[in-house]
């Protein structure tokens, strides 16, 4: 489990995350929300010690992210990826790109090849193999880039944006490969966004704002109020947007939010 | 005017990586317009924007900028550059200067205009971001909010009077706030007579904000017309690896059940016919 507890961290004399508590078990997909300058980032940096917190305590399975000396065995447990794939890429191919960070854990090369046409078969890549990654598509690179993580095996992965440079189709694919690390593969997943219609099949949102978790808890429980969303910067799915207001002019019951749910309560009117 | 004349343009063409970024590509931009340029990922959208100020070539064909091929020896860079303005995706992630005054100055600076010129575009560029100048122009650009420097950003093209201003993706990366503002004040630019062009991802930016959508698929453009025409082709679309607009979707959705319902394109409106059609 990643378990944050009262978690503080500023730059400089800017606070950015205040007093945060929450965790991520394995096969758990949680998402966290907030809009430009929230504190999200600076959150999935501190999730694997990256970054560590002036005050509270971050932990992955009981040990703390500032013991130093096990520094390398929680960045092991927690892989980041980060929004845009081209600031990550280090292999003239794929192949080698993929094969970077097993050659830093020693990974023997067979091993390493194993693991390499297992995560690329997993995430549909593996026409990319011998391809230079700047040659790849949006979509591609992205996938490459949570494949050079999930070669690695960690047992939980942060994704910080990473759907925000791809079109529809492409965001599609990899919000579909993430849900499949936590429903399938087992992964503690911690997806963050500032679009909220991806959060609609997470088991656990977190919203944050000014850098203090204000909301927490079921998809439908953080789209139940609509206007403070709005107010502190977080766009509303138009589904979402447009239940609100059938609700407000009792035209839906309470417990409708979703196209589906719209549809057939106006349907069977 | 802008004109594309049957413009190809291929990357890496001696190599196994040989790409055909855009085939046969023939379009008109004129005064005023407002143009979404839409597609997949990899579709030609930004080599096609690319070659209207000449950061890219054509292989083939011509770019002509008043009746001028732009890519001929004579023809100065500055000129075509001035006139035809591009915002980069993510501009803000390339401001250098201590002030917003500075940063928008840059631009006609390089471009020899007289300092109260350079004052006169700084105050009018900012002012059409929805900046009030005074109050802003001493602060440091990154000291702003991810919505003013995007403004910023697209007011230090502004700043260069270019004829067509081309924007990559204003939004992208925005969150809700962000994302308001930017539209709302590209659409006071665009009301004040500035011709634009934008490629996006977001089809409700491209609905909302176009008055003319062009559509690439694998380097050929394969529709040029009206969002409303463009948007009632479901084949399309969804060819091209696209999506219509919620309000388009979910209107199409309803007419099953609730049978025929007048077209809008605004989603509150929508809503309140649908409320006057089941309510009673």
């Amino acid at each position: 489990m990643i378990e944050f507890r009262d978690v503080s961290f500023a730059y400089d004399k800017h606070q950015v995350v205040e007093s945060v508590s929450f965790s991520i078990e394995k096969g758990e997909f949680v998402t966290l929300i907030g809009a430009n300058g929230s504190g999200k980032s600076t959150i999935a940096c501190l999730t694997n010690g990256l970054l560590l917190p002036f005050e509270g305590k971050v932990s992955v399975d009981g040990v703390s992210t500032d013991d130093i000396s096990l520094g390398r065995t929680i960045k092991r447990k927690v892989g980041l990826v980060f929004q845009n794939p081209d600031n990550q890429f280090i292999g003239m191919t794929v192949e080698e790109d993929l094969a970077f960070g097993l050659e830093n854990e020693n990974i023997e090369r067979d091993e390493a090849m194993v693991r390499i046409a297992s995560v690329a078969e997993l995430l549909g890549i593996e026409h990319c193999l011998s391809s230079p990654p700047y040659l790849l598509s949006g979509g591609e690179k992205q996938k490459v880039a949570i494949a050079s993580v999930l070669v690695l095996m960690p047992d939980y992965i942060v994704l910080d944006e990473v759907t925000s440079l791809l079109d529809p189709f492409g965001r599609k694919e990899i919000l579909s490969i993430v849900k499949d690390l936590a429903g399938n593969q087992g992964k503690g997943v911690l997806f963050i966004t500032h679009n909220t219609e991806e959060i609609v099949d997470s088991d656990d949102v977190l919203v944050v704002s000014n850098g203090k978790i204000v909301l927490h808890g079921g998809v439908k429980e953080v789209f139940a109020d609509v206007d403070f969303l709005q107010s502190i910067g977080i766009s509303i799915p138009p589904d979402v947007y447009v239940a609100s207001i059938l609700k407000k002019k009792h035209l839906v019951g309470e417990s409708v939010f979703f196209e589906k749910e719209i549809l057939d309560a106006i349907c069977l009117k | 005017m802008l004109e594309i004349r049957n413009v190809n343009v291929v990357y890496d063409p001696n190599t196994i990586f040989r790409k055909e970024a855009l085939t046969n590509v023939s379009l008109q931009i004129s005064s005023g317009e407002s143009i979404a340029i839409i597609g997949k990922i990899g579709s030609g959208k930004s080599t096609l924007i690319q070659l209207f100020n000449g950061l890219v070539k054509p292989d083939e064909g011509e770019v002509l900028l008043d009746g001028v091929d732009i890519n001929t020896k004579n023809v100065s860079r500055k000129e075509i550059i001035r006139k035809v303005g591009i915002v980069f995706q993510y501009p803000e992630e390339q401001f250098f200067a201590e002030t917003v005054f500075e940063e928008v100055a840059f631009g006609p600076r390089n471009l020899d205009f007289s300092q109260k010129e350079i004052k006169e575009c700084v105050y009018d560029a900012l002012r059409v971001m929805g900046f009030d100048p005074p109050s802003i122009i001493h602060r440091t650009p990154f000291s702003l909010s991810g919505g003013e420097k995007r403004r910023v950003a697209i007011a230090s093209v502004i700043a260069m009077r270019p004829e067509i201003l081309i924007l990559d993706e204003p939004t992208a990366g925005m969150d809700y706030a962000g994302k308001t503002s930017v539209i709302s004040h590209i659409r006071e630019g665009r009301t004040g007579g500035l011709t634009t062009a934008f490629v996006t991802h977001d089809m409700e930016e491209a609905f909302y904000l176009a008055n003319r959508i062009i559509a690439l698929d694998s380097g050929f453009i394969v529709f040029d017309g009206s969002p409303e025409e463009f948007f009632s082709n479901r084949n399309l679309i969804s060819q091209i690896g696209l999506e219509a607009p919620f309000v388009l979707r979910f209107r199409e959705k309803l007419l099953d059940c609730l049978g025929e319902i007048p077209f809008s394109k605004n989603l509150e409106t929508l809503v309140d016919l649908i409320g006057a059609m089941i309510g009673h």
